[in-house]
């Protein structure tokens, strides 16, 4: 087919770049390499698949966490989630790096005494079908997993995908000349485009098109491409139905279910950090004051923005960062779903530059200047733009770069996060009953619920029980209950029971499902702890 | 096995014998001979187990339009059948409209599996009496799925429950957050077979005999002396925390589980954790996603004498107004074929939803869809839409038709049993059978007008043909062809929602 296009390459030797992805690890080597960073760790990183794909590639989530009193499921954790999108592989080198950087650090004894505590639970790699992408030829961004979706809407699946039309190995975009085009050529830089409003009467306008053909003659080009869904927009919160990549339903995706059972069998989780292309530390959420409305709601708890504004502080004082995020995150994201269907405070961490330049530099390799083309049905047209993976991104070096400081902000959350002690238990004898009195204290700085784990009651309640051999518990129940202790914050519980002298019995502090202190004693006047 | 919900007259439970042949039981092995092919009885509710045999031999007894198969698990195991009702001479099922219908998404709504029954030996039987029965075997799919929630069906049925209880899947919840799952569910405390209502004597109590009929209890009116106070249903503390049946088995609602509106705790009582979390629920959607065929969706649940569209919430604003022309035009006929029910919008006449099944397949799907909630106390009557009753009121009106159509066969009266914790109590009302159920002499009629209207919505999806094509030679090779299709039937081949 080449040979009947009748090719007009660009003609300067520097628009002849090789056909080289971004230098990033495809699945298959992410998993070698968990897997190497699991033999390595003496038993301090377990891995597990939390699903496979529909081209049957694992989904493995490593647990992070030292020897210690507690087992790793039912300390509290922190679930680090990186490159949804499968399109941003630098995401999931950087949770990979932070992985090392903590279990290089392991012997340090601030490192240590957290990770004896804590765990880290980590999925570097969700969505290991569209991060798969990078490695096929030619080279196309998508994000979009293997799922066949019928994207036209005509009755037939992934007929139509984009072409390489002049055989570089890469899908670029085609300057298609349009007389009611949108665009048209910026007078200062010829190679950015833009909106024809405005712009003189008879300036040449054109329609941008990704590389291709019209291969089902329905007059749209590249409409329905092989693929997908996209799994970082198709989480329960606020999902755009019958949107790009969204699915057919939210968590369709053996990737997406993957995730929400993980966080479901997890209890010990309380705060999210996500690696991507979306941000909430660089610009916090807009807070907002009682419940959330039922529909379009991205503002977080007036009293959760506080925790935000904490992690946000923190990050700027370890990374520096201060450039402008991105823009909003999708519709289904998984962060937001973290925090507003979960409860669970959820900063999510963009890479690389801010918003990303309009305008790259002329030098700039990622960029590849426009040159005619003799297109099969659409004449001649310019081809050009963005490399795939170039726009926006950072290479593999500089993700690695960011995991000290991130493995920095990562220890600080751990150690952040709330530990609850049942203290200054006390038993006094008034003549014939005991009075118990316990204190609960949460040791972190994290409450044991934010706001909205309490509205959703993910997060909620903290209980304490009383329970002994023959007890019986006078006026009131054996169990109490509190929405949430507040970071550094104390509450004394009260009971009054009926036992025999010296009858042992114990509390116990649980959130929901977890067990989180449990403080044995007798019935004898006295404190016991 | 006797049991409340058999007919008083009685039968056994071997497989085949929920069939008949002339009146005559066969025995389970016996082929039934092709002259006279079983038929279900409609004077009796079906167990899971005893209707995944009835659906076996219907499709054993018509091979030549029934196939039945498992399209998934539910969360203890059983299987979710679906019987798929068309003839496959007249053409392959996806080149024909479908229309889908289930029941007994809530494990407590019974009787709309024993519609969905009538509605398959309805259509094989009829194939050769009956022209408009061929003609909707010949032309259309039917895709039925008479248990939604299998595990809510098998405990409604063997577990100790009321009318109410049993509506959940079977998926371990810890409702009252103390960490266990499940552990303080209803109990029959008596052990008579029966999850009552609970009483305790108290002479300051909020209600007392009614002067109408002393088995019924009324509330007192202020400052008037009362004799009872209503503990709630039978049940004891089972995990000494101080309540009662806080946390009984399951505790969510696969009819909030659907990815169309789908808002979390505690915006929606019984979501689940996120749209579709279920093993029954997901497995549905698949099905009628990999179905486009699928043209009408009747769901089945009950009480209330109800046929039921959307929008679940009147923040979604209201169907296009095609759309509101078609169900409109539906629903008026399904009101004179159901006189006793009421054409409704869920919203407005029952309560708001988010994440409800019709919801998915209309307000996402495009489909036309209904819910039915079978059975009011107008079907004893027949008096006309201006007497519909409720279906759950302990009037001394229902206790007569009680007393004198089913002999009293449904109402306990209070009689003294020992609790645990509240000393003696009385224990009386409506049996679980009551109230949401038709009595079982008004099956047949309720399953046949259900499944006439149903019928009647299959008839009126969209029928698309060739009228006429015309050719116009306009010069030398050149023809102009001009093809007209038609659609001979009300329902649109496109609905307006779907355009969206």
């Amino acid at each position: 087919m080449l040979a009947t296009l009748g090719l007009h390459l660009g003609l300067c030797a520097s628009s002849l770049h090789a056909p080289e992805a971004p230098a990033f690890r495809g699945p298959e080597a992410v998993a070698a390499a968990l897997e190497e960073l699991s033999r390595e760790s003496r038993g301090a990183l377990a891995l597990e698949t939390i699903a496979t794909t529909r081209e049957g590639r694992p989904v493995v989530a490593a647990t992070l966490a030292l020897p210690g009193p507690a087992p790793a499921a039912a300390r509290p954790a922190v679930l680090v989630t990186a490159n949804l999108e499968g399109s941003q592989h630098a995401a999931t080198e950087l949770a990979l790096e932070v992985l090392r950087e903590l279990l290089r650090r392991r012997d340090e004894p601030e490192v240590r005494a957290v990770l004896e505590r804590t765990a880290v639970c980590a999925v570097p790699l969700p969505s290991p079908d569209a991060a798969a992408r990078l490695l096929r030829r030619p080279l196309v961004e998508s994000s979009s997993n293997a799922r066949p979706t019928d994207d036209d809407r005509d009755g037939r699946i992934d007929e139509d995908g984009p072409e390489d039309l002049d055989g570089d190995g890469e899908i670029l975009a085609m300057r298609v000349p349009d007389p009611d085009g949108p665009w048209v050529v910026d007078a200062a830089d010829p190679r950015l485009l833009r909106p024809a409003a405005g712009a003189p009467p008879g300036a040449a306008r054109f329609r941008l098109l990704e590389e291709g053909t019209d291969d089902d003659g329905d007059g749209l080009v590249n409409e329905d491409p092989p693929g997908g869904v996209d799994i970082s927009r198709s989480f329960p919160h606020e999902p755009e139905p019958r949107g790009p990549g969204s699915g057919p339903y939210p968590a369709s995706e053996p990737e997406a279910r993957g995730l929400l059972e993980l966080v479901l069998a997890r209890p010990g989780l309380q705060a999210a950090v996500t690696y991507g292309a979306h941000d909430n530390l660089l610009a916090l959420p807009e807070a907002r004051d009682g419940p959330p409305s039922k529909r379009g709601e991205h503002r977080v708890a007036k009293k959760d923005l506080e925790l935000y504004a904490r992690a946000a502080e923190k990050h700027r004082e370890l990374t520096g960062r201060k450039e402008r995020p991105r823009g909003a995150p999708p519709r289904g994201a998984w962060h937001e779903t973290l925090y507003f269907d979960f409860g669970l405070p959820s900063f999510a961490v963009s890479l690389g530059p801010g918003d990303p330049p309009d305008v790259p530099p002329q030098t700039d390799p990622s960029f590849v200047p426009w040159r005619p083309l003799d297109h099969p049905t659409l004449g001649r047209v310019a081809l050009g733009g963005w490399r795939p993976y170039r726009r926006g991104r950072i290479s593999a070096a500089d993700a690695a770069a960011m995991a000290p400081a991130q493995a920095r902000l990562l220890l600080w959350l751990l150690g952040s996060l709330a530990r609850v002690e049942i203290d200054g238990l006390r038993v006094e004898d008034r003549g014939g009953v005991y009075e118990v009195r316990a204190r609960l204290v949460n040791l972190g700085a994290f409450p044991t619920g934010i706001a909205q784990g309490v509205f959703t009651g993910r997060r909620s309640p903290l209980s304490a029980e009383i329970s002994g051999g023959g007890l019986r518990i006078l006026g009131e129940d054996a169990r109490k209950t509190i929405d949430a202790l507040d970071g550094g914050a104390s509450r004394e519980l009260r009971w009054t029971v009926l036992g025999a002298r010296g009858a042992a019995a114990k509390i116990e502090a649980r959130l929901r499902t977890q067990v989180l202190s449990t403080a044995g004693f007798e019935l004898s006047t006295g404190g016991s702890l | 096995m006797s049991s409340p919900y058999t007919s008083t007259l009685g039968f056994a439970a071997a497989a085949l014998a929920l069939l008949e042949s002339g009146g005559v039981s066969r025995a389970p092995a016996e082929e039934p001979p092709a002259a006279s092919p079983p038929r279900l009885r409609f004077d009796r509710f079906y167990t899971y187990d005893e209707a995944t045999r009835a659906l076996q031999a219907l499709e054993k007894a018509h091979p030549r339009f029934l196939s039945l198969r498992s399209i998934g698990k539910s969360v203890e195991g059983r299987d979710l059948w679906l019987m798929t009702v068309a003839n496959p001479a007249t053409g392959p099922e996806e080149r024909k409209a479908a229309m889908y219908i289930d029941a007994n998404i809530h494990g407590n709504e019974v009787q709309g599996t024993e519609v969905c029954l009538y509605t398959i030996q309805h259509l094989v039987e009829g194939y050769e009496r009956l022209p408009r029965v061929r003609e909707l075997v010949d032309e259309r799919v039917f895709y039925i799925l008479p248990m939604v929630n299998p595990d809510g069906r098998a405990h409604w049925f063997e577990g100790p429950n009321t009318r109410h209880s049993s509506r959940s899947g079977k998926k371990p919840v810890d409702d009252d957050g103390d960490g266990l799952f499940d552990e303080d569910g209803l109990d029959d405390i008596d052990g008579d077979g029966e999850v009552l209502d609970m009483w305790i004597r108290d002479p300051h109590g909020t209600h007392k005999r009614s002067p109408d009929d002393p088995r019924l209890l009324v509330r007192v009116k202020p400052g008037e002396a009362g004799e009872l106070v209503y503990l709630g249903p039978e049940g004891i503390d089972n995990d000494g925390d101080g309540r009662i049946n806080e946390d009984g088995p399951g505790g969510y609602d696969m009819n909030r589980n659907w990815p169309a509106d789908w808002q979390p705790q505690p915006h929606q009582h019984g979501a689940g954790d996120y749209p579709l979390s279920l093993p029954e629920t997901r497995a549905i959607a698949e099905l009628i996603l990999a179905h486009p065929n699928i043209a009408g969706v009747q769901a089945y649940h009950n009480a209330g004498g109800l046929i039921l569209r959307g929008p679940g919430d009147d923040a979604l604003g209201e169907y296009p107004d095609p759309d509101v022309r078609v169900y409109d035009a539906l629903g008026q006929t399904g009101e004179f074929v159901l006189p006793f029910y009421r054409y409704s919008v869920l919203w407005r006449d029952l309560y708001r939803v988010h994440g409800g099944f019709i919801n998915w397949t209309y307000d996402e799907l495009g489909i036309f869809s209904f819910t039915n909630e079978l059975w009011n106390t107008g079907q004893y009557g027949a008096r006309g839409r201006e007497g519909l009753g409720g279906f759950d009121a302990e009037s001394p009106e229902r206790l007569r038709w009680d007393d004198l159509l089913e002999l009293e066969h449904q109402f306990v009266e209070l009689k003294p049993a020992r609790h645990p914790l509240y000393g003696e109590v009385l224990l009386g009302g409506f049996r679980k059978t009551a109230g949401r159920t038709p009595p079982l002499f008004l099956l047949e009629e309720l399953c046949h007008r259900n499944a006439m209207f149903t019928l009647y919505h299959a008839y009126e999806m969209p029928r698309v043909a060739f009228r006429s094509v015309e050719v116009e030679r306009l010069a030398g090779e050149v023809s102009a062809v001009t093809v007209t299709l038609e659609n001979s039937r009300s329902i649109p081949s496109r609905s307006a929602m779907a355009a969206r």
